[in-house]
């Protein structure tokens, strides 16, 4: 018990430094700096629920990540999102830890598109899980947007937690995606959560042959002594339908691997 | 005929939208925030007062339509051609057979001009009782959580409730007349009538009476007025913008004339009468006033020879505690003066000014070695020589002044159109240490226009309708000593802003600018006092967004650093608006997040706010804004708003300091409105 404890008391700092209630996920956008806030695909539902909107199928999907090959810091997460006539409805869930100290989030998602702005929100409850202690649940509120301003420059913007606590704090994001040519994406954000400093990160993805995507990225993030830079990279399978992703991080902390799957459901409408 | 096919090509996209402007958008492309230099209130009411008295097109001279910050030298020139050629405009649909003016500037003036040809030959008195643009308004306003000052039981504290109460009674028509009433009571001021203690009812009245282009009379205006000629050393009303994301025009000022005062600004006007003569070519301006103004007396004789006199008129105008209320109109400032215009033609006009102020009791500041060439004495005098130019897309202004003490200030500059799509600008400025000008309002770097001098240039660059580039680089020095500033300092600014505007409904800009300047540093021992540089950089990023007119949104990123003796500190705040209107409604809502390490990185933000409000509070500490806005249409005369807003704060157990702290970390206002207009 004593062991535990320690443990739950040595990694908590850890945790803090490393995104609590920060709940982007996909080896997509990963791979590109974690510049994920005008990215139209399944991961969506995490990165931003108004970009869900955009999609056009149902899609289920599944991943892993592994932080700094420490067992106890490894996230999984997947979900779905049935795409209908009126509205796409997602259903997420992201779980970070082991069985000693663990959060998980379960939400739902509902987004639209009207002409050329897709808008999502939901809501999420957040359960974190210490061995020995209470449960602690948190029910999170969240609103995103996708804007196509050109057929080039697309915008989107993500708030995550209205109400801001130490435990969860209010996170907002804001993003440019670029597309100068089809299979060129270019992603620039910044992540803001209250009482951390800013994170800047930017990301390239390039349709290298038709099934096969590889990209690259970095984020940075002031700190009073300095700046913490990460730098990303991965690649994406794309076989009709069925997309595999890997990105590979070089924080640091150490490095984090990424594993992601999903797949596209139904007939595409266009 | 041609003209009328013009007319038709673009009517209806053009006026679509032309009848309900949103100032705060407007402001907002046109005047930087971040700045405490700049009262942007006094900004917004002159707006106000420009689209609430729109300008009439045929009868509008070139200084007029260059007050509007709108059109640029070529633009302005072009009308000039356009209408002695053609003559006088019979519809606002003619203004796009202007050379030069393109549909996006049109759009941008509609809502500040008019075209009113009819002379109404009906008696005054029925004009006046059927006049349509008529409107009352009644605001009222109240933090919910309580300050300090109302609970504190002893004398310090504040007398009245915690309700603002404001209202405006306002009839006018343009060229002809404008009749108006404002009143108000801040919050903890007192309801009170108690003519001993100043007190009649509300706080704050302010009245008017206007008149109109009666035969030579010009301009004739009883009750409240503000008065603005030359370059505004001497007399400067108006929207003074000064420095801001509009790089061109507003560097210049304008010659408005005598304009009705209506703000609830408790100080900086005139009040009694003033008229402007129109003699052909000559306009003679000449008025007299009598305010009374805040003050507390003084009679410390160890640093002045004077009984009985006053550090310095108060600008605040709360009257809340029993001591803010004995300042009340306890100095009397008699003031008059006149003004000469002479034009020749549109080209050139050169024209003079001169004030007399007299106070009854005398001003001298408590003596430091920052403030000892300040004004002392119970009366001034200032006068001033000006004179503007124009030839083709050329603007040349200047204005050179003298005041009592025999401090100069000048200004100087030229706004050129190089092309159709490139406009430069080009200012100096030269305020001497003791120049002193109680009414001036001129470009510059400092709030007042004293002990400065200073060289600008702008550049604004539109290659297309989609894309524009503005850019100034500003130099300035204080020859002596300030605030916190003990050695004559230097420093300089620069801004740049791009903007794209891919389409109607969409519009992006990225803007930076940076500004250093000298502050005084004290040693660890407090023994020596050294000169260091500081430096703010901010940066905007921002986006607006519709969809139809049903939706609307708003994205922004806006941060800053401030570095001061190697030490830098940092700022960041970002915002998501989204507007929605439908059936009589109109809601907009904001959420917010900003982050900042101290004051010097607080970020200004405007807000909605109900009509003729105007909202750009500091966003300052941790934590989260929201606010609500909801206006809705009752019927033709009557529309009602109500706002709620919230700071809510993570890094704070109260906001606030002094008599106005909250114990509390949120701060929420409430504010309803309603507008009435009597005939419509």
């Amino acid at each position: 018990m004593f062991r535990l404890h320690l443990a739950i008391l040595l990694a908590l700092p850890v945790l803090v430094a490393a995104q609590d209630g920060d709940y982007n996920l996909g080896a997509s956008s990963s791979a590109m700096g974690d510049a994920s806030v005008t990215s139209v695909n399944s991961w969506a539902l995490f990165n931003n629920p108004g970009a869900s909107g955009a999609l056009t199928a149902t899609n289920v999907m599944v991943t892993y990540q592994n932080r700094y090959n420490i067992e106890g810091f490894h996230v999984i997460g997947g979900g779905g999102i049935l795409h209908t006539r009126f509205v796409n409805i997602g259903v997420k869930y992201f779980k970070f830890g082991d069985d000693f100290f663990n959060q998980q989030l379960l939400g739902i998602v509902l987004s639209n598109k009207l002409q050329m702005v897709s808008l999502g929100g939901g809501v999420s409850m957040v359960q974190t899980h210490a061995e020995g202690l209470k449960d602690e649940r948190k029910i999170i509120g969240e609103f995103g947007g996708l804007a196509e301003i050109t057929e080039i420059i697309s915008f989107g913007a993500h708030i995550f937690n209205f109400k801001h606590g130490m435990q969860h704090p209010t996170t907002m994001k804001a993003g440019l995606g670029v597309a100068p040519l089809e299979n060129i994406g270019i992603h620039l954000e910044v992540q803001k959560q209250l009482e951390t400093r800013e994170v800047f990160k930017a990301g390239i993805q390039y349709g290298l042959l038709d099934f096969l995507l590889i990209r690259t990225g970095v984020n940075l993030q002031g700190y009073d002594n300095g700046t913490n830079t990460n730098a990303t990279f991965g690649f994406g399978i794309d076989a009709s339908g069925f997309l595999m992703d890997y990105a590979f991080t070089n924080g640091e902390i150490g490095a984090i691997h990424e594993l992601s799957l999903s797949l596209s459901l139904g007939k595409l409408d266009e | 005929m041609k003209r009328i096919w013009f007319i038709g090509l673009f009517f209806t996209t053009l006026f679509a939208a032309a009848q309900e402007i949103d100032l705060e958008d407007f402001a907002e492309q046109r005047f930087q925030v971040q700045d405490e230099d700049i009262s942007y209130e006094d900004l917004y009411e002159s707006l106000l007062l420009f689209y609430t008295n729109p300008l009439n097109l045929n009868s509008a001279e070139k200084a007029d339509l260059a007050s509007l910050y709108i059109l640029s030298p070529a633009q302005i020139n072009a009308f000039f051609e356009y209408r002695e050629n053609v003559g006088k405009l019979i519809s606002l649909y003619e203004l796009q057979a202007i050379p030069e003016w393109d549909v996006p500037t049109i759009r941008d003036l509609l809502p500040f001009v008019s075209i009113t040809e009819i002379q109404d030959s009906r008696p005054f008195m029925t004009r006046l009782l059927n006049e349509e643009n008529n409107y009352l308004l009644l605001r009222y306003t109240r933090t919910l959580q309580e300050s300090e000052g109302y609970q504190r039981e002893d004398d310090s504290g504040y007398l009245g409730d915690r309700n603002t109460v404001y209202g405006r009674f306002r009839v006018s028509h343009s060229d002809d007349f404008s009749l108006g009433i404002t009143f108000e009571k801040d919050a903890g001021e007192q309801f009170n009538l108690d003519p001993k203690q100043n007190q009649h009812g509300f706080d704050f009245y302010s009245y008017h009476f206007a008149i109109q282009n009666k035969g030579k009379l010009k301009n004739l205006v009883v009750g409240d007025y503000q008065m603005q000629f030359g370059q505004g050393l001497v007399y400067g009303a108006g929207f003074g913008a000064g420095k801001g994301a509009e790089t061109i025009n507003t560097i210049k000022r304008n010659s408005t004339g005598i304009k009705p005062y209506t703000s609830v600004l408790e100080t900086g006007f005139f009040r009694g009468a003033g008229a402007t003569i129109d003699l052909g070519a000559l306009e003679v301006t000449g008025f007299a006033s009598y305010l009374a103004q805040d003050a507390n007396l003084q009679n410390d004789t160890t640093y002045s020879d004077f009984e009985e006199f006053v550090n310095s008129i108060q600008q605040t105008g709360f009257h809340r505690t029993s001591s803010e209320l004995d300042a009340k109109n306890s100095i009397k400032e008699f003031s008059t003066g006149m003004a000469l215009e002479y034009h020749i033609k549109h080209q050139f006009s050169i024209g003079a000014t001169g004030l007399y102020s007299q106070f009854s009791r005398p001003l001298q500041k408590r003596p430091n070695n920052y403030n000892q060439y300040e004004f002392s004495g119970d009366q001034n005098f200032i006068g001033s020589l000006y004179s503007n130019f124009n030839y083709q897309n050329l603007v040349l202004f200047g204005e050179m002044a003298q005041s009592k003490s025999g401090g100069l200030g000048a200004v100087a500059g030229v706004l050129l159109s190089l092309t159709p799509q490139l406009d430069f600008s080009w200012s100096y400025r030269n305020y001497d240490k003791d120049f002193h000008s109680f009414y001036g309002n001129a470009f510059g770097e400092g709030s007042r226009i004293i002990n400065e001098t200073g060289t600008y240039w702008g550049l604004s660059y539109r290659p297309s309708r989609k894309y524009k580039f503005s850019a100034y680089f500003d130099k300035f020095t204080f020859p002596w000593l300030r605030f916190r500033v003990d050695a004559p300092s230097s420093g300089f600014e620069y801004l740049g802003r791009f903007t794209y505007k891919p389409s109607r409904s969409i519009q992006m800009y990225a803007q930076f600018r940076q500004e250093n300047k000298e502050l005084s540093i004290t040693s660890g021992d407090g023994a020596l006092s050294q000169l260091t540089e500081t430096s703010k950089k901010n940066y905007i990023i921002n986006l607006d967004y519709a969809i139809g007119r049903t939706f609307s949104f708003k994205s922004r990123v806006q941060g800053s650093s401030y570095t001061e003796a190697n030490e830098t500190t940092h700022g960041l705040a970002i915002l998501q608006d989204v507007n929605v209107s439908f059936w009589k409604m109109k809601l907009s809502t904001r959420f917010a997040l900003f982050d900042t390490d101290d004051y010097n990185n607080r970020q200004y933000i405007y807000e909605k706010d109900v009509l003729y409000a105007f909202s750009i509070p500091a966003y300052s500490g941790i934590g989260t804004r929201t606010y609500l806005l909801a206006q809705y249409n009752v019927s033709r005369s009557l529309t009602l708003w109500a706002r709620y807003s919230l700071f809510d704060y993570t890094d704070r157990d109260t906001v606030g300091s002094g008599l106005n702290k909250i114990q509390n970390d949120k701060r929420a206002d409430f504010k309803f409105m309603l507008r009435y207009k009597f005939r419509d």
